[in-house]
């Protein structure tokens, strides 16, 4: 659109029309008067107002744009306008504290409100000394502002500023620095979270503070706020009682006696927020009944699991329950078959776990339920016999869990195929008899063939050879893999075969089960692979070479350096920098200038194996490079170095550093390091 | 690897980070790196039906191997979360049917044309779907009509059980029992009478794939509810893009209760229900009908 088709369109009557003007403005802001950017600000459509707001933020004029949004924001009755411009002031005016003071100081108590807030959304911790005497002013509207503010500027000193105010006596104020501590993460200790919320309502808002003081005198008030009529509130302080649990050190045991010693409202809550929760919540509340060992919700917390909302915690929790649990377990068979499965998985280790501590009856029970289900409709089900068996299986076993290797399920195959390892160790003759019967052709090869790779007999050998003819790719791939596992002897030259296999992941296994073994013969079908059709193939030809020490390859793989494809490229590199190539340090040069990831990181890989001179010059240009990836690369290297200098460079890499990952991984390496 | 049962390789927070943002790119979903372990649980048993020993290895076979993009799908199904029912917001259905569908028959008439075409953006096993066909055949307002409601979803499991239009109790939480009389019951659960599935088509489409949503056609309604909330910024306003495009003008957009498009983009204006707040493309002025003087 022309500039004047623009001018036109800004004064359209249709508001998509003066829209997609703003938006067509913010191509070329440079050139957008300020007026026009201040009148789009204040335009009626929301929409307008919006793309206004990112014009704005690109303005040359930075400073007349600052001056003259303060002045409208004290000055305007258009609601539109001054949200608008307490957002670009957001954007555009970090480092500007100063003229933030004059607009206040010109300011009515009404406006000043408004001000406070967009200091607030700079983020700039230099708006900090002038919001601390607001604060701590009359007016508690303003005051309100400028804790919403320090919120939003966050770090030590804002905290420590609303800490401080926590002892107000306006309950309004004290109830926002308390969402606002919410909200920053803070952690309170009891003696400083206590006094302050004596008051039932500040209460109501304040359950998360007192899960995170980890302190036992907390839960009394959470245990009253979790009966709430209001779920919300309920909610929150299930989910607080939950973190208060795990956080607590030293008086656990109490806790946990205090909670199961909990009433029967407290209990309907739990129940209710296990049922009808959001995931946050139900994960709590499910952590929080296995701590209770309440029976009436075990049922819940069973679903829970089944439905992938409970943490690593409560599982863990739940498989040292003990003895007493398994009863309860049982008593779920006609459940929904997910919370069958887990129950009946969970019964089964810890009657195994607690061998002395079951009867008889219980045991034989369970060993009952285990064949039964081992043939239930459900695939959870079986999955869940069949792991069972892990714990309990015999010899009477192995055929019914050879059966279950023909499954389509593979949650029901991976069960059997674990439960069958498990009884290759004690009962080795029974689990080859029974798949000596077995379909490798089926959907189970590639499992049979993991369980006979842990026979190491002749007899299983001569099976996964078999398997290396299947139709299927995955059974070749697993019997390749099994073969080297069971370290079958003379195997060489048909492994070398599957290098001409047609399928790409049969051509992998090859190689690198090749890559792997100690006699000569495996380094002629490895040459070959370095020049199969597929990159992978190539890329881990090379790399076998390469840990081989198969110097003879040296040339060979150099010219994988011009390979198209930055997987080969990157695998050479390493795999010559492993041979110790002479050439090497040409190929790093030229790596670390290469736009691909994978190729630079190669680079610094070779880099490190260098004089360390050279190696603390190339490595360290890891660390301005784009992607995170990368940088946390170089400082692996550069902390395995350890030198004089790659420890200033790692210093000085932090003052830049943005990503927090990234951060950590240095301060925790210097930290080590010194 | 059972529901219990969960053993594998670890996933690290490096190794998380890259797999997380590689899948990103790919479908938009996007995880925080508090869900790491959910990622790990899930993503093992893609481990272990590759063969891949670790997920730094997955990883590369994410980057380079030829079957990556199927694998990039496989990986995006076990990530994501399909739980879906019949009747799901009865509040927003209401507005649609009591003041969307009357609005879309009489501007569809205005131009001489008796179709309505739906997309339901993320399908899942198309209970949304059927549902909308439900509610526009109750509402007698399209007989006669060419109805089209599409469903897509990046899950192939789920569009299978989609087609197979036949549904377990948990679905029917909502149910509203007037509509009772669009299943039929059958051994496997409650299927839907094929009256409604002659109206419901189903694809395998990612949202991110902007080029391949043009099979979607121009739309009178989408329905794209609970399913940017899994996606990062970047990622939403790609797929915000595409819904734009593939609606007619005046055509009306409706996310799910928590979802707004204020930070993502201004291309919709906002239009106020009875019942409801939902998004729609602008008519250009020039387009309306002249006022009455």
């Amino acid at each position: 659109m022309t500039q004047d088709g623009l001018d036109e369109a800004f004064h359209s009557a249709d508001p998509d029309v003066r829209r997609r003007a703003v938006q067509g403005m913010s191509l070329r802001p440079r050139g957008t008067p300020l007026k026009r950017i201040v009148d789009a600000l204040s335009d009626s459509d929301w929409r307008v107002r919006r793309e206004a707001i990112s014009l704005a933020a690109q303005s040359a004029e930075r400073d007349a744009l600052i001056d003259s949004l303060l002045a409208r924001l004290v000055e305007t009755d258009n609601i539109g306008l001054r949200n608008a411009a307490v957002e670009v002031l957001g954007m555009v005016a970090q480092g500007k504290a100063h003229k933030f003071a004059n607009a206040l100081a010109g300011a009515g108590g009404g406006a000043q409100k408004f001000v406070v807030e967009a200091m607030g959304k700079t983020r700039d911790p230099g708006m900090i000394d002038h919001l601390e005497p607001l604060v701590r002013g009359p007016d508690g509207n303003v005051a309100a502002a400028a804790v919403e503010s320090l919120v939003c500027i966050g770090g030590g000193r804002a905290e420590g500023l609303l800490k401080e105010r926590l002892s107000t006596p306006h309950l309004f104020l004290r109830i926002s620095i308390l969402e606002g501590l919410t909200r920053l993460g803070t952690r309170l200790t009891w003696s400083e979270l206590g006094p302050a919320v004596e008051d039932a309502i500040v209460r109501r808002i304040s359950a998360e503070l007192l899960g995170r003081t980890g302190e036992p005198e907390a839960l009394e008030f959470l245990l009253d706020l979790a009966t709430d009529p209001s779920p919300q509130t309920s909610s929150a302080a299930l989910r607080a009682i939950a973190v208060l649990a795990s956080e607590t050190q030293g008086d656990r045991d109490e806790l946990i006696d205090r909670l199961s010693a909990s009433n029967d409202s407290f209990r309907h809550a739990l129940h209710e927020a296990l049922l009808h929760g959001d995931t946050p919540t139900r994960q709590g509340a499910a952590y929080l009944a296995v701590l209770c060992r309440d029976p009436s919700s075990l049922e819940a917390v069973l679903q829970a699991v089944a439905d992938d909302v409970v943490s690593p915690e409560t599982i863990a929790a739940l498989r040292t329950s003990g003895s007493a649990l398994i009863e309860p377990l049982l008593m779920q068979r006609g459940s929904e078959p997910r919370v069958w499965a887990i129950a009946l998985e969970l019964a089964a280790e810890l009657s195994y776990r607690h061998l002395d501590e079951v009867p008889a009856a219980i045991r034989d029970r369970i060993r009952s339920l285990i064949e039964r289900d081992l043939t239930d409709a459900a695939d959870a089900v079986r999955a869940a016999a069949a792991e069972s068996l892990l714990w309990w299986g015999d010899p009477r076993d192995c055929r019914a869990l050879v059966e279950c290797l023909s499954s389509p399920s593979h949650q029901v195959r991976a069960a059997a195929t674990s439960a069958l390892e498990g009884l290759a160790k004690r009962v080795p003759d029974d689990v080859e008899e029974a798949l000596g019967e077995a379909d490798l052709d089926g959907p189970g090869g590639a499992d049979i063939a993991q369980v006979l790779s842990r026979l190491n007999s002749a007899g299983a050998e001569e099976l996964l050879k078999r398997g290396l003819h299947s139709g299927d790719p995955r059974t070749r791939r697993a019997a390749v893999q099994a073969l080297a596992i069971a370290n079958a002897s003379d195997i060489a030259q048909l492994i070398g075969y599957a290098v001409a296999d047609e399928d790409i992941d049969v051509q992998i296994a090859a190689v690198r089960t090749l890559g792997q073994m100690s006699t000569g013969e495996a380094d002629g079908p490895l040459g070959t692979a370095l020049d199969s059709p597929f990159a992978p193939t190539r890329a881990e030809a090379a790399l076998a070479l390469g840990r081989r020490e198969a110097n003879g390859a040296i040339p060979r793989i150099r010219a994988l350096l011009e390979d198209t494809e930055p997987v080969v490229v990157s695998a050479a590199l390493d795999a010559l920098a492993w041979l110790g190539d002479s050439e090497v340090a040409k190929a790093v040069e030229r790596a670390l200038s290469h736009a691909d990831d994978e190729i630079f990181q190669a680079g610094l890989r070779a880099a490190r194996t260098l004089p360390v001179h050279d190696a603390e010059r190339l490595v360290s240009r890891g660390l301005t490079h784009s992607a995170w990836n990368v940088r946390m690369l170089a400082i692996k290297l550069l902390l395995d170095l350890d030198t004089e200098r790659t420890r200033l460079v790692l210093r000085r890499a932090l003052t830049d550093e943005t990503d927090s990952m990234v951060r950590h991984a240095i301060e925790s390496g210097l930290r080590l390091g010194a | 690897m059972t529901l219990l049962h969960d053993a594998g390789p670890s996933l690290s927070l490096r190794e998380f980070r890259l797999i997380r943002d590689f899948i990103n790119q790919f479908c938009g979903i996007y995880f925080a790196d508090d869900s790491a372990y959910v990622v790990e649980r899930r993503l093992r048993e893609r481990l272990r039906e590759l063969g891949v020993e670790g997920f730094a290895e997955y990883y590369r076979y994410l980057q380079y191997h030829p079957k990556a993009e199927r694998e990039l799908e496989a990986a995006a199904e076990v990530l994501t979360t399909n739980e879906t029912y019949f009747f799901r917001e009865a509040y927003q259905l209401r507005a649609f049917t009591d003041e969307i569908l009357p609005a879309v028959r009489a501007r569809s008439l205005a131009r001489g044309s008796k179709r309505l075409d739906v997309w339901s953006a993320g399908c899942s096993s198309g209970e949304e779907v059927f549902t909308i066909a439900m509610l526009v055949d109750a509402s007698g307002l399209f007989d006669g009509w060419d109805v089209r409601i599409f469903g897509n979803d990046i899950s192939r499991r789920v569009l299978s059980k989609a087609r197979g239009a036949t549904y377990g109790p948990a679905s029917f939480r909502a149910m509203i029992p007037e509509y009772a009389k669009y299943f039929i019951d059958t051994e496997e659960g409650r299927q839907v009478h094929p009256r409604i599935r002659a109206m419901c088509h189903f694809g395998h489409l990612n949202l991110m794939n902007q080029r391949r949503a043009a099979i979607v056609g121009r739309v009178d309604v989408t329905f794209c509810r609970n399913v940017l909330i899994y996606f990062d910024d970047a990622s939403r306003r790609k797929v915000l893009e595409t819904i734009y495009q593939r609606l007619n003008r005046g055509g009306y957009l409706l996310l799910g209760h928590s979802e707004s498009l204020l930070r993502s983009t201004t291309a919709f204006e906002i239009t106020q229900l009875t019942t409801d707040i939902v998004y729609r493309r602008p008519i250009p002025f020039t387009d309306m009908p002249p006022r009455p003087i």
